[in-house]
């Protein structure tokens, strides 16, 4: 929440801030007395716009052959109560089947890469990806352990009730728990250290794929084939029911994060000069942890580890318009939403009428955009930058 | 709600007009075995499109390919506009199940043959399912003859123990109950050594060379024909086993051995035959 003190009457002014922790571009060099440049705001109108071409492109696009006209008689008939003869198929596989996974595609890369963001933010590192650095892995853990431990202790039909509420529950606790774990480790006077941090994060993933082994162990062949969800993430199990999970869980934290961005601007020039602002630091750093998880949490609950989204959707944002987070925050999300439609349209179609994993087409992307970050900051540090 | 009620109306009007499946003529067929038994009984120009496990016979790779029997897309299927989907109990993942369910496509779900009763309600239930009732009754008592002279072959015979094990390179699976593997090992009158657990584990060099098998059989299939059984054997890692026990290595084509239908009858007797060696 924004308090009294809240530094916005020193940043209003001041530029985002130049050392460089994060990537920035040319365009994001100080431009004196124009603190909010058109060109932000034209990014963010055009993604804004641009959302819902992609959602209505990932209605009209999937292996079956829907028209437009089609598809319009689909929902006139199913909203308007007009009476004009669908096929039955046609409406199963608009209602059921690709609208609730544009809208699941939509809300996960979007509080996906808001998660990225403020991660990075509190990193101070532009490689803080959740996928990497273990926090979805302390998700997947989270809720494994509730799958496992809720097959035992309740019944069928309780479990499956409650399930959609308690495995993302569970997840969002593991996430959160695992963040603070690597926050703690990878702390080195003050600062965070990338490689601790990396590090702590191939030590996590190591523990998921044990959690994640023995779930293989004890599941018949079926279900073995259901677990490349823990590792490639699904947008499948997509529909009603997991929508509304997915709205009670991500849509909070969307619009609080974005509160804290004057702190994350803060927080990138240091930690000591963000106190300086008045930014409350430990605790800000708790609540953009907690609250990013979180949504990492759910996210991993909801459709498994879909990689990388968090990642290059900030990636990208920030070298067009640089690390303000007045802006970062909201075009990353917008943008990580268009990127999972569209990466679930991929899914959906390349291998139809097979069903491709989403996270096999977001980590073909990220992956490389990764080792590209990568390499630009062992550059920069050659320079002493 | 109204919207709910009025879908469920709709759905069972849709069910009533699509009740009788005998005349599907664009079936899609999921689970190597409901592809085989239904290929045999004679609907082979009915079916569009199965899933990678069907692989025999050989005409079907040339079907329209739709994925995996567990984990297919609701969208991809439905795409292929077909009037009845057979499918085993293996068929997923549960959102796609229950999306086809609500689309008035007949969707028939069978057990996972693993023995002589589950094989028989099966084929009898693909027979009804696809209006070849008597070509059903016919395959089955061919099976059922071929079944009953194994039978004869091994009754007087002592007890063969045997382990199956899956796997290439890398821990080695061993076959426990309820497994196809154990099905056929039974029909051939063959004892499989672990019975306390069900489906697949991997199991230690110990416990095997402790149950002392008499044979030991190893998975393959068509795309891994595998090279010969000693090695196979070292590849997993248990050539100790190989020395210590007397047990025979055999490698065994899954395809045939493993996938309950029409050619059950003749992989049991096969294998009783491998066993009286």
């Amino acid at each position: 929440m924004p308090r009294k003190n809240s530094p916005r009457f020193l940043l209003i002014d001041s530029q985002p801030p130049a050392k460089d922790y994060l990537v920035t571009s040319r365009e994001s060099k100080p431009v004196p007395g124009n603190p909010v440049k058109p060109r932000r705001i034209w990014l963010l109108l055009g993604l804004a716009i641009a959302l819902p071409i992609c959602a209505i492109y990932a209605l009209i696009i999937g292996p079956m052959d829907l028209s437009v006209g089609q598809i319009l008689s689909i929902f006139s008939r199913g909203l308007l109560w007009s009476e004009i003869e669908v096929s039955k198929a046609a409406s199963v596989v608009i209602w059921e089947i690709r609208l609730p996974r544009v809208f699941l595609s939509s809300l996960v890369g979007c509080g996906l890469a808001m998660a990225g963001c403020a991660m990075q933010g509190v990193f101070r590192n532009p490689l803080a990806d959740p996928g990497i650095i273990g926090v979805s892995g302390g998700g997947a853990i989270g809720a494994i352990t509730m799958i496992v431990i809720g097959g035992r202790i309740l019944s069928h039909e309780v479990l499956d009730s409650v399930s959609l509420y308690l495995v993302p529950i569970s997840a969002m606790i593991g996430a959160i728990l695992m963040t603070f774990l690597i926050y703690q480790l990878s702390q080195k006077r003050g600062n965070v250290d990338m490689m601790t941090m990396l590090l702590v994060g191939i030590a996590i993933n190591a523990l998921t794929g044990a959690f994640i082994g023995y779930l293989t162990f004890i599941s018949d062949d079926q279900e073995l084939r259901t677990l490349t969800f823990w590792n490639l993430g699904s947008l499948g199990r997509a529909n009603w029911e997991l929508i509304i999970p997915a709205l009670i869980f991500i849509i909070p934290p969307i619009f609080i994060l974005p509160r804290y961005s004057n702190s994350l601007n803060a927080l990138l020039l240091s930690e000591t000069d963000a106190r300086y602002l008045g930014v409350d630091t430990a605790r800000t750093k708790r609540i953009l942890i907690a609250l990013s998880a979180a949504l990492v949490g759910v996210t991993v609950a909801l459709c498994g580890g879909i990689g990388f989204i968090a990642l290059v959707a900030p990636h990208m944002i920030r070298s067009t318009i640089g690390p303000d987070h007045r802006f970062l925050m909201p075009c990353s999300s917008i943008l990580g939403a268009i990127l999972l439609t569209l990466g679930d349209v991929g899914s959906r179609t390349l291998a139809a009428p097979a069903e491709l994993p989403i996270g096999i087409l977001t980590s073909l992307i990220g992956a490389p955009v990764f080792l590209y970050i990568l390499i630009q900051r062992k550059k920069h540090s050659a320079f002493g930058a | 709600m109204i919207k709910k009620s009025l879908a469920t109306v709709s759905l069972f009007l849709c069910t009533i007009a699509h009740t009788h499946g005998e005349n599907a003529q664009r079936i899609i067929s999921l689970g190597g075995s409901i592809t085989e038994i239904a290929w045999a009984l004679g609907a082979e120009d009915r079916i569009i499109a199965c899933d990678s496990s069907s692989q025999f016979p050989a005409e079907v790779r040339d079907l329209t390919q739709v994925g995996y029997v567990a984990a297919v897309s609701a969208e991809g299927l439905i795409a292929e506009k077909p009037d009845m989907i057979i499918a085993s109990s293996r068929l997923g993942p549960p959102a796609a199940v229950e999306i086809l369910k609500n689309t008035g496509i007949p969707l028939k779900i069978f057990p996972n043959p693993n023995d002589a009763a589950s094989l028989e309600s099966v084929v009898m239930g693909i027979g009804e399912a696809l209006g070849l009732e008597e070509s059903a009754k016919q395959l089955w008592s061919n099976i059922k003859a071929d079944l009953a002279m194994v039978n004869e072959l091994t009754a007087a015979k002592p007890e063969t123990r045997v382990v199956f094990l899956l796997g290439r390179g890398g821990a080695p699976l061993a076959a426990g109950t309820g497994t196809q593997a154990a099905g056929i090992i039974s029909l051939a009158g063959g004892t499989n050594i672990f019975s306390d657990y069900s489906g697949y584990k991997s199991v230690t060099t110990e416990s095997l060379i402790s149950e002392a098998p008499d044979f030991i059989l190893i998975g393959a299939s068509f795309r891994n024909p595998g090279s010969d059984p000693k090695s196979m054997l070292e590849n997993m890692g248990l050539a100790q086993v190989g020395e210590v026990t007397q047990a025979k290595v055999k490698i065994l084509d899954m395809g045939k051995f493993l996938t309950f239908g029409p050619r059950t009858g003749d992989a049991a007797k096969e294998l009783a035959e491998i066993f009286t060696d």
